[in-house]
């Protein structure tokens, strides 16, 4: 039969037109579909492991802050420092707690030096780069980099961002009046009888149990030793360096040579090895007086310090920033 | 709907299927990133838990010594063993700050495993277990911290005094100072010492603290002995392998076996002279737990002023101990 020129065909078929146009279409939705969850699925690939990488190189820098390390003193170096497991918190040693967010700059600085056998495998999984930069809060302070140098084209970089406080170490504080009111030293620093009270006269430093800010005396003792004096430089230093009141003076004596021989503060810090020196004499062990005098007036305190720090140590370094821990950034990298 | 009842064709369904595969697999992910994530929180709240833990146990250590101490002092009665009464008080003020962590499915356990004397006798030593449980993450840490007995802005007071002149008369406080009245002299008569009225209105240092002036012969060093009198006037306390430690003296005991610390019982200013011997004046010689071992001291005067005369009354051996002139 023939319609309009079209010839019918009355034999069977296995598939029809419409079935072969229709299965064309399905092939080629499947194919695209295919090809987009394969690209999905490889992209969630990515991200997992992006994730995953990311999850563990933070938790391992939690690790990093939060603990001291195996063993807690790793940063003497007595063991191989492939057997370490780091860690830079602070530890204080009367009460073996670590300091809550503090680190120990020997521990940063032992870290920078051995920074790929500590780092790699322990803390960044090997085959990746990282680094680490400290950022100090104080513009007076310096940043600290250590770990590898992050090229300009690196891909895909990890950034973790903690804000801790580092205790630099590299100074002792042997003694601190602090005269501020909302700081504690002051109730000790006051409730101390100086040797001076037994005196008469203008050498009399009369025992003041108050601790109402009021001019004064305030005298503090501290111990030193044949080895604190060779080994390290000794300074009196101030917070502010310059001070308003220009009553404040010091002296430094002991109970065998009372003195009343009386100085003014400086700008800059004020090395007293050779009087110490002096005071000691050839003990091993001597108690040293720091007495402070001040106006007492709330707008012109000062805290006073006597430090040691390590023979040789730059003069720029010597600054009361150092004594106590203080804030910086922290910037961990991790790159492939 | 087609002509023969179905709902979709085949082709249709075959359509949906990688909408279905693809709408699983992007919950699979899904879920697999919060588990990490809530894994994380777990384990940052499980490390801060600890670390406020570890921060506390020092600071809970020295108020449980501080509470025991004035317990003491209030009711005149020696802990029968200190160690188990601080111990338990630790215990006790610890739950309360454990239990505050125990809700949200997490769980909390402290222990003091020991208390013990340190080497160093300003120095208490503590030995903690902490486990925190949180769902399946387990954190379990054991800790060696030490409990300064010395700290200027709240200092321990020293209980034993109190105790040894409680069937005598009883002592003050005035300020930061123990003072004796007429107990002292009661205590010594009842022991059977001669000379004991130097030690009338005799006083003796509340509060523990380290003297600096070490080594201790320095204490003799000046002509005027004036090392001496400032130390005397601080209420300094000095380590001592005779005197009892801070533990013990919450038994009422003046001596033990434990590395100890000793103070001078200073007696009260006089106008003149009149006994060149009597008990020594160290608390553990004159409260000394066997009545054989109190023994007598040399006069020692070591600040005048007009003409009130300070002295001590001190055995050649403590002389020695602080580079004091001997007898």
């Amino acid at each position: 039969m023939v319609k309009k020129g079209l010839k019918s065909i009355e034999m069977g078929q296995i598939l029809s037109i419409d079935l072969m146009l229709a299965l064309i279409l399905i092939t080629v939705l499947l194919g695209v579909s295919a090809d987009a969850m394969d690209l999905i699925s490889s992209r969630m690939d990515d991200n997992t492991y992006a994730g995953a990488l990311e999850r563990i190189t933070a938790e391992n820098v939690n690790v990093l802050i939060n603990t001291p390390g195996i063993p807690e003193n790793w940063e003497e170096g007595r063991q191989l420092m492939q057997v370490v497991k780091p860690g830079l918190a602070d530890v204080n040693l009367q009460t073996g707690s670590t300091v809550n967010k503090t680190l120990s700059m020997k521990k940063i600085l032992k870290l920078k030096d051995n920074y790929r056998e500590l780092i790699n495998g322990k803390i960044v999984p090997s085959g990746f780069n990282s680094n680490i930069i400290f950022y100090p809060v104080n513009n007076s302070l310096e940043s600290i980099q250590i770990g590898d140098i992050e090229p300009k084209t690196a891909g895909d970089v990890f950034v973790i961002n903690r804000t801790v406080m580092c205790n630099y170490e590299i100074a002792d504080t042997m003694v601190a009046i602090v005269s501020s009111e909302k700081k504690d030293l002051f109730l000790n620093s006051s409730s101390v009888v100086c040797p001076h009270c037994n005196l008469s006269g203008n050498i009399q430093h009369p025992y003041n149990e108050s601790i109402s800010l009021k001019s004064g005396w305030k005298c503090q003792p501290f111990i030193i030793t044949q080895t604190d004096i060779n080994a390290n430089d000794i300074y009196l230093m101030t917070d502010p360096p310059l001070l308003k009141d220009t009553s404040a003076c010091w002296i430094v004596d002991s109970t065998k040579n009372m003195t009343d021989s009386r100085e003014k503060f400086g700008s800059s810090p004020i090395r007293l090895n050779d009087r110490i020196s002096t005071l000691t004499g050839e003990n091993t062990n001597s108690t040293i007086w720091i007495h402070v005098y001040s106006s007492g007036s709330s707008d012109e305190i000062f805290d006073v310090y006597i430090a040691k720090f390590p023979k040789g140590t730059p003069y720029e370094q010597i600054k009361t920033q150092y004594l106590t821990p203080q804030p910086y950034y922290l910037i961990f990298k991790v790159w492939i | 709907m087609d002509q023969k009842g179905y709902v979709m064709t085949g082709m249709s369904f075959l359509l949906i299927i990688p909408i279905f595969v693809l709408f699983m697999v992007l919950i699979d992910i899904n879920h697999a990133n919060t588990e990490s994530k809530s894994l994380i929180i777990k384990s940052d709240n499980v490390l801060q838990i600890s670390r406020d833990l570890e921060y506390n146990i020092p600071r809970v250590g020295r108020q449980a010594l501080k509470e025991e101490a004035y317990g003491v002092i209030r009711s005149r009665k020696p802990l029968v063993n200190s160690k188990k009464t601080v111990k338990e008080n630790i215990q006790l003020k610890m739950d309360k700050i454990t239990q505050n962590y125990n809700k949200d499915g997490l769980k909390v356990i402290y222990a003091v495993r020991s208390l013990k004397e340190s080497e160093d006798p300003f120095l208490i030593e503590i030995n903690s277990t902490i486990i925190i449980v949180k769902d399946n993450l387990v954190h379990e840490q054991y800790l060696d911290q030490n409990i300064s007995l010395y700290d200027p802005k709240d200092p321990l007071p020293d209980p034993m005094p109190f105790v040894k002149c409680q069937n005598y008369g009883g002592v003050t406080i005035n300020g930061s100072r123990i003072c004796y009245g007429h107990s002292l002299v009661s205590y010594l008569k009842s022991r059977g010492e001669i000379n004991s009225e130097v030690y009338e209105n005799a006083t003796s240092p509340l509060f523990i603290k380290k003297c600096p002036y070490d080594p201790f012969k320095a204490h003799g060093d000046t002509k005027n002995l004036d090392t001496l009198k400032n130390c005397i006037d601080n209420g300094y306390y000095h380590e001592s392998n005779d005197a009892a430690c801070y533990l013990c003296r919450l038994e009422g005991k003046s001596t033990c076996y434990h590395q100890g610390m000793e103070i001078f019982i200073v007696p009260a200013p006089q106008r003149n002279v009149s006994f060149f011997k009597a008990p020594c004046s160290v608390d553990h010689v004159i409260f000394s737990d066997n009545s054989t071992t109190i023994y007598p001291g040399g006069s020692l005067q070591y600040y005048v002023k007009g003409s009130l005369i300070f002295q001590l009354f001190l055995d050649d051996s403590h002389r020695k101990k602080y580079g004091l002139p001997p007898i």
